[in-house]
């Protein structure tokens, strides 16, 4: 077993989302063995490592897009992949997510984006869907452009027009892939306090995939960290309390892009 | 929680009731009670805007709320975005703190940055006038295409175009080999369709055995060149359209310009000249087994025997009717392949714009082959072939 990851019933606390004991493969192929991991209510949990260590599957085994090869992913104390298949709509439902490319429907204006998860989901009128669409674009600073579809706006436009869509049901869970992945440094930063606030207000869980270090310091509660070589997690923890306290080299060196060699 | 909507409602009607009180400076004052939940829904806002009458400021106060969510903040900012309407304001001071900081939040993103241009709507006249300046702009581009595609062929003539042979390959085997199944089925079918619909006629006059004649024509003058390229159309052309597409969507088409690699070169010459062997080839097979598909009919049906029908079908042949049919085919296997790059390449930045470059790929092509269809026939009847 990779050092650093501990036994999940160490951690008595709630957890909103928990992985126990996880492998990741594609065929032969082992991404991540045995991880084990909590996400406590109301906190920003980072999910961090390298490119290819696997971050992004673990996201889609998260939000159950991809079944994992052992190990189980829990909502509360259910067993997402274990659960029959309406539970696992009922759960699909307390969460919302946000893909690393945005995955905005095109045929659809960014209204119509926010508006499809209230229509499927919850039974409002269309005036009302439309002010909660409005609003949610509003909050990312997206109100002015409602009518317009995802292929007239800039890329980073796009990654919020996606958070305001994850965020339409206001979920207590929010999945988010890269989102500050492309954006420049004030738009990024924007988006980390948007992120910080609504937890702040909503209470909001934010379970985020990044490697971006600003982001990264500004907005994680917890963390973990993906390390390819091992296929384990070999940090977690507060990533400020990381960048000293690491015991593996790799993991300072990534959180000081280097300058505390590995 | 109580009947979905009553709380919301109760709000609204006391907002514009009892609760809405006017002071001295003209301020109202609304007062928002119970549990807000996004699936009970908004109460109205024109209730309020009644209620208030022309008073400038409208306070909020929510000391009564036991709980929120997005709900209450859209039923806010919608209330306030009719308030601002009427040039007056609301004055949150009374609300829960984190209803505040995300109203704010609203407010400040909605205005800043980049303004939205306003979608403009253009009048009749006018949308018809941008129709046909459209569609002569249109025009202008596939001349544009069709141009760069020669020049691309005069490149590769001369041996300075890049074309990679594995893609001309591809293209080959894919509008080849692999088009030999639905080709066969539908060229027996046509044949069988040619020999029932002459036979039924000429069966009257004791004609039967014309039928062959009928079939052996019918298939290599027209409809095994034509019934190939409508199926390469469906087939090839779609892929096609599809795949460059697609290739437009992920960039791979400006990282290609970018190197320096002339898109027309690389994508669409193999793909074009993987069809332009190819479908006189599946036409030859076609007429073959269109031909078969008759001599079934004629045989099995009208009763003719197999030498005389084959033997009728090999004496009324010209070396003519061949060559018209391949003719065509070459014809329909340059229009087929560029309609298909060509929406290909002019395809939008979305994959809904993929589909839409597909679709327009596939009628393009098949309006372009009974076009050049018509126009081949009359002009090889005028020249006497």
């Amino acid at each position: 077993m990779p050092s650093g990851s501990e036994p999940p019933a160490a951690a008595a606390e709630a957890a909103v989302v928990s992985v126990e004991r996880l492998t990741m493969a594609f065929g032969e192929r082992v991404l991540q063995q045995d991880i084990s991991f909590r996400v406590r209510p109301g906190s920003v949990f980072v999910v961090m490592g390298g490119s290819g260590s696997g971050k992004s599957t673990l996201l889609r085994h998260l939000v159950g897009l991809q079944t994992p090869a052992a190990g189980a992913v829990y909502y509360g104390e259910e067993s997402f992949f274990a659960a029959p298949p309406e539970r696992q709509d009922a759960i699909r439902a307390s969460f919302g997510v946000m893909y690393q490319q945005g995955a905005l429907w095109s045929s659809m204006t960014l209204g119509e984006n926010v508006a499809l998860p209230l229509q499927e989901r919850v039974h409002l009128p269309p005036h009302d869907v439309h002010e909660l669409a409005l609003l949610k674009l509003a909050l990312v600073g997206l109100g002015d452009f409602a009518d317009y579809y995802p292929a007239e706006i800039s890329g980073g436009m796009r990654k919020r027009a996606a958070i305001a869509r994850a965020m339409a049901l206001d979920p207590a869970i929010v999945f988010l892939d890269e989102p500050s992945a492309g954006l420049d440094p004030l738009t990024s930063r924007r988006l980390d306090d948007l992120l910080l606030e609504l937890r702040a207000s909503l209470g909001t869980t934010f379970v985020v995939v990044t490697h971006e270090l600003a982001s990264i310091f500004a907005i994680a509660d917890d963390s973990v960290f993906l390390d390819p070589a091992t296929r384990g997690i070999t940090a977690r923890g507060d990533p400020e309390r990381l960048v000293r306290e690491a015991a593996d080299p790799t993991v300072r060196a990534f959180l000081t892009r280097g300058e505390v060699a590995p | 929680m109580s009947e979905p909507g009553t709380i919301a409602a109760a709000a609204a009607v006391r907002a514009a009731g009892a609760d809405l009180q006017t002071g001295p400076a003209g301020a109202a004052m609304l007062r928002l009670s119970g549990r807000w939940r996004i699936a009970d829904g908004l109460p109205s806002v024109q209730a309020v805007l009644d209620g208030l009458g022309d008073r400038r400021e409208l306070r909020v106060d929510g000391s009564t709320l036991e709980g929120w969510d997005s709900g209450l903040l859209a039923y806010l900012h919608g209330l306030e975005r009719a308030l601002a309407a009427r040039d007056a304001k609301l004055v949150d001071e009374g609300l829960p703190e984190g209803v505040r900081r995300l109203l704010a939040l609203a407010r400040e993103r909605s205005g800043a940055g980049v303004s939205a241009a306003q979608p403009r709507h253009p009048d009749l006249l006018e949308r018809l006038g941008l129709r046909a300046e459209e569609a002569w702009a249109g025009l202008l581009d596939v001349l544009d295409f069709v141009g760069d595609t020669a020049l691309a062929l005069g490149a590769l003539a001369r041996g300075r175009a890049r074309l990679r042979r594995v893609d001309l390959t591809l293209a080959l085997a894919e509008a080849g080999v692999r088009a030999l199944p639905i080709t066969a089925l539908i060229s027996v079918l046509v044949g069988v369709i040619l020999a029932f619909i002459g036979g039924v006629q000429l069966t009257q006059f004791g004609a039967e055995v014309f039928v062959a004649n009928l079939v052996a024509i019918g298939m290599l003058r027209e409809m095994g060149a034509m019934m190939a390229a409508v199926i390469m159309a469906g087939r090839t052309g779609a892929a096609y359209a599809a795949e460059i597409g697609t290739m437009v969507v992920n960039e791979e088409v400006d990282a290609l310009s970018t190197l320096g690699v002339e898109p027309m070169e690389f994508l669409v010459l193999p793909r074009v000249l993987g069809l332009v062997p190819m479908l006189p080839l599946l036409t030859v097979y076609a007429d073959l087994l269109g031909i078969l598909g008759g001599a079934a009919v004629g045989v099995g049906l009208y009763g003719i025997p197999a030498p005389v029908y084959l033997d009728q079908s090999r004496r009324f042949l010209s070396l003519a009717d061949g060559t018209v049919g391949l003719a065509k085919a070459v014809v329909f296997a340059v229009v087929v392949g560029l309609a298909g790059c060509y929406h290909g390449i002019r395809c939008g930045r979305s994959s809904a714009a993929v589909g839409v470059a597909t679709t327009r790929a596939v009628v393009a092509g098949i309006v372009l082959i009974v076009l050049t269809d018509a126009l081949m026939t009359v002009m090889f009847h005028a020249v006497g072939l």
